[in-house]
């Protein structure tokens, strides 16, 4: 389990000293798919370098499995522990080939030859750039040198997979393939991951959703729950996924919606039944 | 306006040389916001590149309001897809006023400019002051708009211009650059993007590649009815679309739904079809 207490960071100083995270408490526990929101600026990326010991705390604490990250002893099992995909693929190539690239994480972890090679062909066929293996990072595209960071990591099977907007360069198939090989990742190997995303319909998808406003938590609970304080959604600068903005706006012009849809499967039965209860009562009527 | 006639070009390496594009060609209009969609690695971000001059095809023209791409210069504004990699200087105000600057322009002009685009781009006094590594992700794209925008050019280039940024970071951008088109002066608008649901909101015409050939080239309406076409690029349905095809399987047709707004007036066009009626205000 990871343990957030009290987690608070400043950046700058004088004038231009600035809180960009603000007492955080938090537990995420393995096996869970946790979505992170908020706004640009507002400390998601802070509060997720915390937890692989990028960064130490200024004040509170940040422990991985019972390590604190502020004992230098434990930087080594802790980083080990937990893997982080950044959103520039760039800052974290470093090998010249795909398959050197996506190799150099599960190498440093002392594996065998046998073993390295398995994980990095299932991390390739995963993130479906298989074919790309013995090409050069510097002759791939944006969203490709992402794919091979993603594959990086899921060869590395780090227990808190943690993915900074790792996503945001790819096509929406590329995207979810990621996102399944992810999540099949968090049911076989009870693999905790943690997704910062600016989509809201990949939150939608998630156990939990956590939004990050202003250094602090805002909310906290499934998406169904969170995605139901409209106020708060707005005031925190982020929108509803695209069918549940449609069912706001359908009762909001006095339609007798139910609930709120997150999906576009859910949103049609929805409206569906909203007709099907229409016709109910014109028979009953009549 | 974009004039791109039978366009090829090749990535040299030291394996041999791979084709990015192949046999292009398309106009896209002025004071029209064009999208390019397509796979990751079927060519965006070459085209792209090919359109502000800064690499030549193999073969074919690419032509920007009638003169060669690469004689352009200034013109044409260029927003990369990794913004950090375009900001440098020691505050943001200079390195919004970088590009003006360079272009000669000084004093009372150059600061007007300068607060202009940071207007526009919704960059307050404080983050002027700032150093531009200061700036969160979003704030950066942001910035790097700005010093693009106070160079004034008439054709813009957004490579994945909301990747990275919130909703309602993406809806600046976007309203941004919707009144770019819709002001008086001629400008052209070209962005890349991953996100259907952007392309089909914020797009007049959209350009779809697949492995480096054009797939197709209309209308958001065109492009977006056509799931053949877009499942063979291997891309995706705004789900707004998905909701559509969803609501057909179970026998109901809502009629054309390309974004969350249309997608409104449809559903309430079927639901008055089948009889369910809004219930007056304060009953909800």
């Amino acid at each position: 389990m990871i343990e957030i207490r009290d987690l608070s960071r400043t950046y700058g100083s004088g004038s231009n000293k600035a809180h960009v995270l603000h007492g955080i408490d938090m537990n995420i526990e393995r096996g869970a798919f946790t979505a992170v929101l908020g706004k640009n600026g507002c400390g998601k990326s802070t509060l997720v370098r915390h937890i692989n010991a990028i960064l130490k705390p200024q004040r509170g604490s940040v422990r991985v499995d019972g390590m604190d990250t502020k004992d230098p002893r434990r930087l080594y099992d802790i980083r080990e522990k937990a893997g982080i995909v950044f959103q520039d693929p760039d800052s974290q190539s470093v090998a010249a080939t795909v398959e050197d690239d996506t190799a150099f994480a599960p190498e440093n972890l002392g594996l065998s030859e046998d073993e390295i090679s398995e994980r990095v062909e299932a991390a390739l066929r995963a993130a479906g750039i298989a074919e790309l293996r013995k090409k050069s990072i510097s002759e791939l595209s944006g969203g490709q040198k992402q794919l091979t960071a993603v594959a990086g990591i899921i060869a590395m099977r780090p227990d808190y997979m943690i993915f900074d907007e790792s996503t945001s360069m790819l096509d929406p198939l590329a995207r979810s393939r990621v996102l399944e090989c992810v999540m099949r990742l968090k049911r076989e190997l009870d693999v905790s991951v943690i997704w910062i995303t600016h989509y809201m319909d990949e939150a939608a998808a998630a156990d939990r959703v956590v939004i990050i406003n202003d250094g602090k938590i805002a909310a906290d609970g499934t998406p169904e729950e969170v995605f139901s304080d409209i106020e708060l959604i707005e005031r925190c600068g982020l929108e509803l996924p695209p069918c549940a903005q449609l069912c706001v706006m359908l009762k909001n012009a006095g339609y007798d919606v139910p609930r709120l849809a997150l999906n576009a499967h859910d949103c049609a039965l929805l409206i569906s039944g909203m007709t099907a209860a229409a016709v109910k009562e014109r028979e009953g009527a009549s | 306006m974009i004039e791109l006639r039978n366009v090829s070009y090749s990535y040299r390496t030291i394996s041999g040389s791979t084709a990015a594009l192949e046999n292009i060609s398309a106009v896209l209009p002025s004071n029209k916001v064009t999208a390019v969609i397509g796979r990751t690695g079927s060519g965006k971000s070459t085209l792209m590149e090919l359109i502000g001059g800064i690499t030549a095809p193999d073969s074919g023209t690419v032509t920007v309001n009638g003169l060669d791409a690469g004689k352009c210069g200034s013109s044409i504004g260029f927003v990369f897809q990794y913004p950090e990699h375009q900001l440098f200087a020691e505050t943001v105000y200079d390195d919004i006023a970088c590009g003006p600057s360079n272009l000669g322009i000084r004093g009372d002009e150059l600061e007007a400019r300068v607060t202009e685009a940071a207007e526009l781009t919704h960059i307050g006094k404080r983050l002027l002051r700032l150093a531009p590594f200061e700036l969160s992700g979003g704030q950066k794209r942001l910035a790097a708009l700005a010093g693009i925008l106070a160079m004034k050019p008439s054709v813009l280039l957004l490579d994945e211009p909301a990747a990275g940024l919130d909703p309602s970071g993406r809806r600046l951008v976007f309203s941004i650059i919707r009144s770019l088109v819709s002001g008086a002066e001629d400008m052209t608008v070209v962005f890349v993007t991953h996100s259907m649901e952007d392309a089909a909101e914020h797009a007049d015409e959209i350009l779809v590649l697949n492995g480096g050939r054009k797939a197709a080239f209309g209308t958001p309406s065109r492009i977006f009815t056509d799931e053949k076409l877009l499942s063979g690029c291997g891309l995706g349905l705004p789900e707004t679309v998905k909701l559509q095809k969803e609501l057909y399987a179970l026998g109901l047709d809502p009629g054309e739904m390309l974004d969350v707004p249309s997608a409104f007036g449809s559903v309430c066009e079927m639901l008055g079809r089948c009889g369910v009626s809004p219930k007056p205000k304060g009953n909800v």
